[in-house]
């Protein structure tokens, strides 16, 4: 079994020897990282005809690996039991090719997936997790003389904490992993516009079909557009990654971090006390059709068995082992990682860490209902853009209809605009 | 008795043709000696070569079959699209174009600056090295050491010597110039980031062009000088009519390598910035990196935008190389 992620390993281990040890079959873990090498390493095999029996890949990418005969096809595998041990909108939405992302792949000239068929499955998801999460420092919350346990409701009560906490203690407000463009898109941006808009809109927004100069999507721009006008972010961010950001609220240097599932454990790793930081789901601005925003789990790393293996159905039996409840409960103690199986809330078989995470997430969120499809070329323009108030290169006026023009001439060519 | 002469004659006509062979063999035997380096080159380099320009007129996501001997292209994986890959990044779709072209522009600056500040930085050097009577050698190691240290470290170096409370904001503040710090870090504002870059591009280039410009300076015949003394002429008069000419060859090397440099490289980038601050300092070569190995998987658009790039740092060179040797 290949994986990228090396500090998996320990647990994919442990539960290839429990295999070993039940069906008398050894399984090799191998790592090969950072992801481009992984990437090129899984390309180059594919050609070559030297891939593992069972491979890890990102969330969504097994439908390229499918369409060029690389997988083996896990319809009539995965039955009713084993989806059943999924946690709702990890396999159910994303592990069954959907009408929804068939018909998305038709209209689309450059879709490598085009003989790939509604209904069928090639992978299983064995992590998940999600990002909209929001870490706090309780101690220099504290000090600002504002109350920890009390999280703020909207994302303009947090932005008046963050200007407080400046203010008082001199402790820029936050920081997260802005160097990778794709962060203040996706964690913030994101969150803060599907419960600004609401589902529909938002879908019609990303889709083609509405505009980004839409006040619901405005308000976002410009309560991100306040953050850098107000210098609250930590010094130095557009040169911070994920993980030097999460180092930097460890060590104290920002007030709020921005992160996912998977941030509590780095943190805790970190050697923060876990009694000094609160959490809390990315508020919803003031006026905002949600609420509140509701986090649920969202596939992130899927197991397949390749065309080539040799005994294909040992390697069926693995991907049902490795996730079923009893082994995905291992991987969860042993990694502080989000199985994207349904492994019990017990501190004593997952770790207290991960109890906290489970506890945190939803079944449904507007995420899971949303068919929004954000094409790549609008993304550059807004990421770059989110950027750029921070530089202080533009406004959200002058952002938005940037955004409008290339999301327009990418649907533009792709046939117009998705349908609802 | 009768067949003996004709034995004798096949003797020596077998003979004589191998005599010729050994000949023709020694006369020729500079290409044997260049033939394994010649196959090395043909299936590593050549083979390459063809199939990345055919590359560059399909689209390919790397997994299904994209072979040329024999030629294979497995739908919908891979499929032919002419001159739409350069097509999409050069004017059709405005958000790649515009980011190319920018891209494009970044290589461009870092090229003219880039250069500019090796030949400047590096010839005073080598004079004066060339004029040390003591120390040379020490000297020359010096200089040499941002050659022989391992690039990523160095590169993790200047990352913190350039970041807000990194060193060189600590000495701004320190000398009393805070009003010069960058708050941000100086690879963390726009107006800022990619002169830094520049800075340590400069900084890596300098000894080799210094190593170059020495032994250049040391063919120059010392007559020349003396001469050109007895005649009246000054310092600047020495270099601008002496060394500077003569060393027209050195330079075209210097200016080649480091633009081709400046052109091609994006591994500092990808490690100090990523492109950032909002793409003020992306260039075309980490594009290219991100299309081929990143989650977008588009190598054959990968493969076009770099023969597009190869096809400008080879106009570039050439032209250099034109003026250079017409000059010199």
């Amino acid at each position: 079994m290949w994986t990228w992620k090396v500090f998996h390993v320990p647990g994919l281990e442990a539960i290839a020897k429990n295999f070993e040890e039940t069906e008398g079959v050894k399984i090799t873990v191998s790592a090969f990282n950072p992801d481009e090498v992984y990437r090129t390493k899984i390309t180059t095999s594919a050609q070559s005809g030297d891939l593992p029996d069972v491979l890890s890949y990102w969330s969504q990418g097994q439908w390229e690996m499918a369409a060029t005969d690389l997988l083996l096809e896990l319809t009539d595998q995965v039955d009713e039991a084993w989806q059943n041990d999924f946690l709702p909108g990890t396999f159910d939405k994303y592990g069954i090719f959907s009408q929804d992302k068939f018909d998305s792949c038709a209209k689309d000239d450059k879709c490598t997936f085009k003989n790939i068929s509604v209904g069928q499955v090639f992978s299983v998801p064995y992590l998940a997790g999600q990002a909209y999460f929001v870490f706090g420092n309780r101690q220099i919350i504290s000090d600002a003389g504002l109350d920890p346990n009390t999280p703020p409701k909207t994302a303009d009560e947090w932005l008046e904490m963050m200007k407080t906490i400046k203010a008082k203690t001199g402790v820029p407000g936050l920081v997260t992993g802005v160097q990778n463009p794709d962060v203040m898109h996706f964690w913030i941006f994101n969150p803060l516009a599907i419960t600004s808009c609401g589902v529909e809109t938002y879908d019609a927004i990303y889709n083609g079909r509405g505009t980004f100069t839409n006040p619901c999507t405005m308000r976002v721009l410009d309560w991100l557009y306040q953050v850098a006008k107000e210098d609250l972010w930590m010094p130095g961010i557009l040169q911070t990654n994920i993980d030097p950001a999460d180092v930097a609220f460890s060590q104290g240097k920002a007030a709020f971090d921005v992160g996912g599932t998977y941030t509590l454990g780095f943190l805790l790793s970190q050697g923060m006390d876990a009694n000094n930081i609160i959490s809390f789901a990315v508020p919803p601005l003031e006026g905002s059709v949600e609420k509140t925003l509701k986090v649920s789990p969202f596939p992130l790393i899927d197991a397949m068995v390749t065309k080539d293996c040799k005994k294909p159905e040992v390697a069926v039996k693995f991907l049902r082992f490795l996730t079923s409840p009893e082994q995905m409960s291992v991987f969860a103690k042993m990694t502080g990682d989000l199985p994207a199986v349904k492994v019990p809330a017990d501190p004593e078989k997952v770790g207290s860490t991960m109890v906290g995470l489970l506890n945190a997430l939803s079944e449904t969120s507007p995420f899971s209902e949303s068919k929004a499809e954000i094409l790549q070329e609008p993304g550059l323009v807004l990421k770059t853009g989110l950027q750029q108030f921070i530089t202080a290169e533009t406004t959200p006026e002058e952002l938005a209809p940037k955004i409008d023009a290339a999301n327009e001439a990418a649907w533009g060519a792709r046939g117009g605009p998705k349908n609802p | 008795m009768q067949a003996r002469p004709a034995i004798v004659a096949g003797d020596g006509l077998a003979s004589g043709q191998r005599k010729s062979f050994w000949r023709r063999l020694k006369a020729n035997s500079g290409f044997l000696f260049i033939l394994p380096a010649a196959l090395i080159f043909t299936v590593f380099g050549f083979y390459t070569v063809v199939y990345s320009i055919v590359l560059s007129f399909f689209r390919w996501n790397g997994f299904g079959k994209f072979s040329l001997l024999p030629f294979s292209c497995q739908y919908p994986a891979c499929a032919f699209v002419g001159l739409g890959n350069f097509r999409e990044f050069l004017y059709q779709e405005p958000t790649r174009s515009r980011y190319f072209w920018w891209a494009l522009e970044h290589n461009i600056i870092i090229g003219i600056v880039v250069t500019a500040g090796t030949v400047l930085i590096a010839l005073p050097l080598a004079i004066a090295l060339n004029r040390a009577a003591r120390g040379q050698s020490v000297y020359r190691l010096l200089i040499m050491l941002p050659m022989v240290t391992a690039g990523i470290a160095i590169y993790y170096v200047w990352t913190f010597i350039y970041e807000p409370d990194g060193l060189l904001n600590t000495v701004l503040n320190s000398l009393g110039l805070g009003f010069l710090q960058a708050k941000q870090g100086w690879l963390g504002q726009s107006n800022t980031a990619l002169p830094a870059l520049m800075v340590v591009l400069v900084w890596s280039a300098v000894p080799m062009a210094t190593i170059l410009y020495l032994a250049g300076l040391q063919t120059i015949d010392r007559d020349l000088y003396e001469a050109a003394i007895m005649d009246g002429a000054n310092p600047w008069q020495l270099l601008w009519r002496i060394t500077w000419p003569l060393l027209y060859p050195v330079t075209v090397i210097i200016v080649i390598t480091s633009i081709n440099a400046a052109f091609q490289g994006y591994e500092m980038v990808y490690l100090m910035t990523y492109g950032g601050p909002a793409g003020h300092t992306e260039v075309v070569g980490l594009q290219i990196f991100k299309y081929g190995f990143g989650d977008q998987r588009q190598l054959g658009m990968a493969s076009a935008m770099s023969w597009v790039l190869f096809l400008a740092v080879f106009v570039v060179s050439l032209f250099n190389l034109r003026i250079m040797r017409s000059r010199a």
